[in-house]
């Protein structure tokens, strides 16, 4: 790695991290014991069996009720990208996905190296690292970059891609401008400043143009031939079926050449499926097995392997609503301490609330989400459970930022606290890394005090395998790192 | 009987835009579009205004109707809004994997419904009759995605025989990997075609047999083995009705069967559709399977007429 701290405003990715986590880490206390045995009998184990036999397959069936798209901006949420994302396609930026005992921070990615402008913060200076292909033998240089770019944020290129545009402007909405400064580096500013910028734009993966041009210009032919410049590249894709991904030998990074030949991807969206499938041997490794199949599957000597990571499932509480209860912050206290975290026996009936449920599908959530909390589509509801990423400070930006009321943005409650907002827009601002832990601490304990959410659900992400499967590290990312893992003979 | 039958295909006309109408319809009253499927919550507006635009989604719902029945009539099936894939690629694909487990299990489901019914009804009353009656009841009352679980249970985790998931290879059926594919998925989805046809053919069978021309055929002297022949054939046209019927929902795919199977069929295809207010993927199907309910119950009729003079006068 040429990474060089002089050159560069880092973050301390643990610590803004941990502004979302806090809740989770009582949790964690709580549960530290608990925690320790799983990862202990789990995944730390796992990377502790005798080493395994470089080559095979590793077969998982996901969660997705269909392939991910496979132009290098997946849909079907973050396991689109933990899956036919990172592995396939990379950022500027990387996540560094191979320590299961830390929140995973970032690492330089296709950019060696970043540096915002002291001057004008909310300009930002790449170089980028050379010696890169992409998957069809082309290079990889700035040109690549700003027609990545292009690609995802202007409307009028060719090479726009509608849905990946879509979904890359509303993981990084800040991003304004681009411009190539020489081949190897690339300048990009953002709409104001904001410190956080290095952490977004991992989300904008970079495809091959060549190859988009060998597939006759159209994102629909290059999804059956795509071309990124990661450790795997997708060798068979049949749609609603399965993806094949092998392994890159010519990957740049040499010491990240994965040990397996191949991956095989399968969706499996019901869990009974998946439960049967890694029980008869068709795969290896399954995420989210089926919670009561879990002693079963340890008794029957599959590993499942759990731990932390930035995915919490709160209740969005609105307070926007005149009649709303939670527009008391008592009441949103109350209910915070009410919840037993450890057993979840407790009802918030025995602390006088008194709570009806509406269950709706996922689309129907969204769409609640995505308007005012007292729009008709949110059908009168007090609070709204929503599952969310809490990876970093731009994700505790989109969710309570006051400037992000739907439909402008995700702060679907309404909640407006001018110490946070001011907080947050310090940390924005800030390329003063004590000034930034300050401002996180402040935003943080509002999060607590002023109980925005009610914090009920943090994911432990299990998934099961088979123990022939060695080296997984169980990042705590919604990401992981396919590199490392080797297949047992 | 060629008119007969050219009339009722053109009944079917005003049929499926009947039912390109109630999709569209159902489609427009589910909450969201496809636009708030493919984009993560925290989407800002003008995102979602932009995406909604390409993808002709801001238009109103009629506009949006007629460009689509535009393209049908032109024999166009549109691209999915998700995929990008043409929808005819897609669905041809889906209709040949379900058709892979459809007509094996019609097969097998109607031969056993007959033979299973036609026992019963023959050896009426007696022990044998309540066992078959029993397993046709069985065969129609238990849910079978269910039965589909448990013969997982059994046949892939616990005796490790058959696979759970999936369709291994893929394409026609030559080769034992493939076929092994598919006993399971196409054992569960013949049970409600056994057990229904099971349960009409024992009732027309035993109606039958009791009436007079029965008796008279025995009075001349003709083999029992003739006599059922007469008999059955006097049971076939509403048999085989129920036939077409339960051919027509195979074909259709079974949305249950399928996800525990893990079929890449045409129920999962509308199942994925719905989920993702995908219109044109989930139209063209609805319309595809509503033709083929159409053409097979004019297939029905046509043969009903070709076995029963009473129906052709």
């Amino acid at each position: 790695m040429t990474h060089s701290p002089d050159t560069l405003v880092d973050i301390p990715t643990a610590r803004r991290t941990s502004a979302l986590m806090s809740r989770s880490r009582r949790e964690r206390r709580r549960h530290g014991a608990l925690v320790a045995a799983i990862l202990v009998a789990g995944g730390l184990a796992l990377s502790h069996e005798t080493a395994a036999a470089q080559g095979g397959t590793l077969r998982v069936a996901m969660t997705a009720s269909d392939i991910p798209t496979t132009t290098g901006m997946p849909n079907n949420g973050f396991e689109g990208m933990r899956f036919l994302g990172y592995p396939i396609f990379e950022g500027l930026t990387l996540w560094d996905l191979t320590r299961s005992d830390t929140l995973a921070g970032l690492r330089p990615g296709l950019a060696e190296k970043w540096a915002q402008d002291k001057a004008d913060p909310s300009r930002w200076i790449f170089s980028l690292r050379r010696g890169v292909k992409f998957h069809d033998g082309s290079d990889f240089n700035a040109d690549a970059v700003v027609w990545n770019l292009e690609r995802f944020y202007n409307p009028q290129s060719k090479q726009f891609e509608t849905q990946g545009g879509a979904i890359s402007r509303a993981r990084n909405p800040w991003l304004k401008a681009w411009r190539k400064i020489d081949d190897f580096t690339v300048e990009i500013s953002t709409n104001r400043p904001v410190s956080y910028f290095p952490y977004v734009i991992t989300y904008t993966l970079i495809a091959s143009p060549t190859q988009f041009e060998k597939t006759g210009a159209s994102w629909a032919e290059f999804a059956k031939a795509p071309a990124g410049t990661g450790p795997f590249k997708i060798t068979e894709v049949k749609p609603r079926v399965s993806v094949e991904l092998s392994k890159n030998a010519a990957y740049w990074d040499k010491n990240k050449i994965p040990k397996i030949d191949k991956m095989l991807l399968t969706p499996m969206p019901e869990p009974t499926t998946r439960l049967a499938a890694l029980r008869s041997g068709q795969v290896d490794w399954i995420e989210v097995p089926p919670p009561d199949a879990v002693p079963s599957l340890k008794q029957a000597g599959f590993e499942v392997v759990t731990g932390v990571y930035p995915h919490v499932w709160p209740w969005v509480l609105n307070v926007d609503k005149p009649d709303s209860p939670w527009r008391d912050v008592r009441v949103r206290q109350a209910a915070n301490y009410c919840v037993d975290r450890e057993g979840l026996q407790q009802t918030m009936k025995q602390c006088g609330f008194d709570i009806n449920f509406e269950v709706v599908e996922w689309g129907a959530m969204l769409v609640a989400f995505r308007n005012p909390p007292t729009a008709q589509q949110s059908l009168g509801s007090d609070a709204l459970n929503i599952s969310l990423v809490s990876s970093d400070i731009s994700r505790m930006a989109s969710w309570f930022l006051s400037s992000n009321f739907p439909p402008n943005g995700a702060n679907w409650g309404h909640w407006k606290n001018e110490v946070f907002d001011g907080a947050l827009l310090r940390i924005e601002r800030s390329t003063d890394l004590k000034e930034i832990e300050e401002q996180t601490r402040r935003a943080h304990e509002q999060l607590v005090d002023d109980a925005p959410w009610l914090w009920i659900v943090h994911d432990g992400n299990p998934r099961a395998m088979t123990k022939k499967v060695k080296g997984f590290a169980n990042a705590q990312s919604w990401f992981q790192d396919f590199t490392l893992i080797e297949i047992a003979k | 009987m060629w008119r007969y039958a050219l009339r009722r295909l053109g009944y079917a006309v005003p049929i499926l835009i009947g039912v390109s109408i109630v999709v569209f319809a159902l489609i427009k009253m589910a909450p969201g579009d496809a636009a708030d499927l493919l984009i993560p919550p925290e989407t800002p507006k003008e995102v979602a205004a932009q995406i909604r635009a390409k993808l002709g989604l801001d238009k109103p719902m009629h506009v949006q109707y007629a460009v689509w029945l535009g393209r049908m009539v032109r024999g166009d099936l549109g691209i999915s809004i998700v995929t990008n894939e043409p929808v005819a690629a897609s669905l041809l694909n889906a209709l040949g994997n379900t058709l892979m487990l459809a007509v094996p299990a019609a097969v097998l489901g109607f031969a056993l419904g007959t033979i299973l019914g036609a026992l019963a009804a023959f050896n009426h009353g007696t022990i044998l009759d309540r066992v078959f009656s029993a397993a046709a009841i069985t065969g129609v009352s238990l849910p079978h995605y269910w039965v589909g679980i448990v013969l997982v249970a059994i046949f892939a985790v616990t005796l490790n025989a058959l696979p759970a998931q999936g369709m291994g290879p893929g394409g026609i059926p030559r080769t034992w990997e493939q076929v092994r594919h598919l006993i399971l998925p196409v054992f569960t989805l013949s049970l409600i075609p056994m057990g229904v046809v099971s349960r009409l053919v024992r009732a027309n069978v035993l109606e039958i047999i009791g009436q007079e021309f029965v008796g008279a055929l025995r009075a001349k002297g003709l083999l029992d083995r003739r006599v059922l022949v007469h008999v059955m054939k006097n049971a076939s046209p509403s048999v085989m009705a129920l036939m077409g019927l339960q051919l027509g929902y195979l074909l259709g795919g079974s949305i249950l069967v399928e996800t525990v199977f893990n079929w890449p069929g045409s129920g999962g295809l509308m199942n994925l559709a719905i989920f993702r207010r995908d219109v044109p993927v989930l139209s063209a199907t609805i319309l595809t399977i509503a033709a083929l309910f159409v053409l097979i119950n004019i297939a029905v009729d046509v043969l009903q007429a070709a076995v029963d003079p009473r129906i052709r006068r």
